[in-house]
């Protein structure tokens, strides 16, 4: 089975150094991060202020009148121990606002829209500070689209994209982010008492194992329940994720009209010059 | 071949900036020169970066492009190989290697296998080099692979077979899977294979490989110069910019050829006997 322990060191190395690159080719040289007080935001965190210096980072916390009290206190923790920027803007009367339009909404409608409140807020900063927005998006939300679109999915330069959950707790305890924030219950923190792992029905020490089969190993979804390594309904909900949430990681479908579509058969690197 | 002092410049090109890219190489090539070596390796499209895509036309340049003329002039006081998008007769655009010595450019190597899979799309974008070649040089006689060329056996063993005593490697290697020793999966990998390649083929391995990120792909670094008995005689840092100096010397060369003749073991006739029925009964089998 494929090796998922990082050689530390090395990630560390590498992400720090593509933090520094990625930011600086875009000719800046400040980044702005929302900090929830969990383990992804708070690794993003970690890795720019070393890439970057303290002083460049930029650390916005966006409670919501029901967001755990713990929550904000485990980002100010973060932010106290690298001597960064940090600010805090309440979304409740932005997101109240709109809701009064819409009292019916149920819970995911809120919380897309939390997400995205926090979204905005990141952009008009980025404008505001000339620093990037930071992702905080781990591989392993992203494969199974567990992330609103446009909401705490969007950034400009994501060093987490291609750590599995388990890898991000891993650096984050390399790195020195505080316990209690690595061992917490992951979650979005869109109402009391929910946990990730409740919602999506599975730990992630057990989806990150398959995800890693499925994509990293290329086995196929019957070669892992042949060989009878995960229960059967469980691999196929997984892969039943991934595939369903593919749009989440492309750019909106174009209809192709011309002979040069962009994306389609108009390749660059973004990197494109720089 | 005679005793000389190689150095590989493990630089970080920015993507389709040619004028940046060869303030670059002056600037490498001037330290070379006042460090005393006597030839400079350049990494793979060291002139214009890796993942080009549609960049490619724009910044294909001819053999006896101006933009060269700076290395013909430099390889006047030290021989240069660097890595650029060669346009060649019929708009057809190949990943390059050019040698330039002696106020001219010597030899061309054209990537003859274009990775065109998994991070890596060359053969949507460039045609196949047709030859390996080695060559004569005031150095000794060399041959230059690109990057996937040294993953096809049959091409290193053709440059030695060829009389290569010099194998040289410009490589833009991006770094892929979670390494244990090295930084990546894939660097551990290149280190084992050209460890055996200089071990094999009794010949001296320089691997030149850059630096940087290109999209968000780390390139590792990590070039090497390998002796003809297969041990590393130099090693650059992974990750870091580099200009790594070793000295190459005959005498070694003729004493690993001593210990393991293998070279002159070698049974062409009966490869291309093989060869030969091997491609016919694919062709029979229209595989």
């Amino acid at each position: 089975m494929l090796n998922r322990q990082l050689n530390c060191e090395t990630v560390r190395k590498v992400l720090t150094g593509f933090i520094d690159n990625e930011v600086r080719k875009a000719g800046f040289h400040r980044v702005v991060v929302g900090l929830s007080g969990g383990v992804d935001s708070s690794l993003s965190a970690y890795l720019a202020a070393e890439a970057l210096g303290p002083a460049n980072v930029w650390g916005i916390l966006m409670p919501y009148r029901t967001s755990s009290p713990e929550s904000a206190e485990h980002a100010s923790m973060v932010v106290q121990a690298l001597g960064i920027n940090s600010l805090t803007v309440e979304i409740t009367p932005m997101v109240d606002a709109y809701f009064g339009i819409f009292p019916d909404a149920d819970q995911l409608r809120r919380g897309n829209k939390m997400a995205r409140e926090r979204m905005t807020i990141l952009f008009d900063h980025s404008a505001r500070l000339g620093a990037l927005v930071l992702g905080t998006s781990n591989k392993t939300e992203l494969l199974l689209g567990y992330g609103t679109l446009y909401g705490d999915m969007a950034s400009a330069v994501n060093p987490l994209g291609d750590l599995y959950k388990t890898q991000v707790r891993q650096l984050s305890r390399h790195l020195g982010v505080p316990t209690v924030i690595v061992e917490k219950q992951p979650s979005a923190d869109l109402w009391e008492g929910q946990t990730d792992e409740a919602e999506l029905g599975f730990t992630y020490e057990e989806v990150d194992k398959v995800l890693c089969l499925l994509v990293d190993q290329r086995y196929e979804v019957g070669d892992v329940i042949a060989e009878c390594l995960f229960d059967e309904k469980f691999v196929r909900a997984v892969a039943r994720k991934m595939q369903a949430s593919q749009y989440k990681r492309r750019l909106p479908v174009i209809a192709k009209i011309s002979s040069r579509t962009i994306d389609r058969d108009f390749r660059y690197a973004r990197d494109w010059g720089r | 071949m005679r005793p000389f002092r190689v150095a590989v410049a493990q630089i970080a090109p920015t993507l389709g900036d040619l004028e940046k890219n060869l303030a670059l190489h002056e600037k490498m090539a001037r330290e070379a020169i006042a460090q005393s070596a006597n030839l400079l390796i350049f990494p793979e499209l060291s002139l214009t970066g890796y993942f080009l895509k549609d960049q490619v036309p724009s910044v294909a340049l001819r053999p006896d492009a101006q933009a060269l003329q700076l290395f013909r002039e430099l390889s006047q006081r030290i021989a240069i190989i660097l890595g650029f998008v060669e346009e060649a007769s019929g708009h057809r655009f190949h990943n390059a290697s050019a040698y330039f010595e002696g106020g001219e450019i010597r030899h061309i190597h054209r990537k003859a296998y274009l990775p065109t899979y998994g991070i890596f799309d060359e053969a949507r974008y460039l045609a196949a080099g047709e030859r390996i070649r080695a060559f004569d040089t005031a150095l000794g006689r060399m041959a230059i692979l690109i990057c996937e060329d040294l993953w096809h056996p049959a091409a290193p063993a053709i440059a030695a077979w060829d009389g290569a005593e010099i194998l040289i490697c410009p490589s833009a290697s991006p770094g892929r899977g979670l390494g244990q020793e090295g930084p990546f999966q894939n660097a551990s990998t290149w280190e084992r294979t050209i460890r055996a390649c200089g071990d094999l083929l009794t010949t001296y391995i320089i691997y030149a490989n850059r630096v940087g990120y290109e999209d968000g792909a780390c390139f590792w670094g990590g070039s090497e110069v390998v002796a003809p008995s297969g041990e590393p005689l130099a090693k650059a840092s992974y990750l870091e910019e580099e200009l790594l100096v070793a000295d190459l010397d005959p005498g070694r060369l003729r004493r690993a050829r001593v210990v393991n003749p293998l070279l002159r073991d070698e049974r062409l006739e009966l490869t291309l006997r093989e060869i030969t029925r091997i491609v016919q009964a694919r062709r029979t089998d229209g595989d």
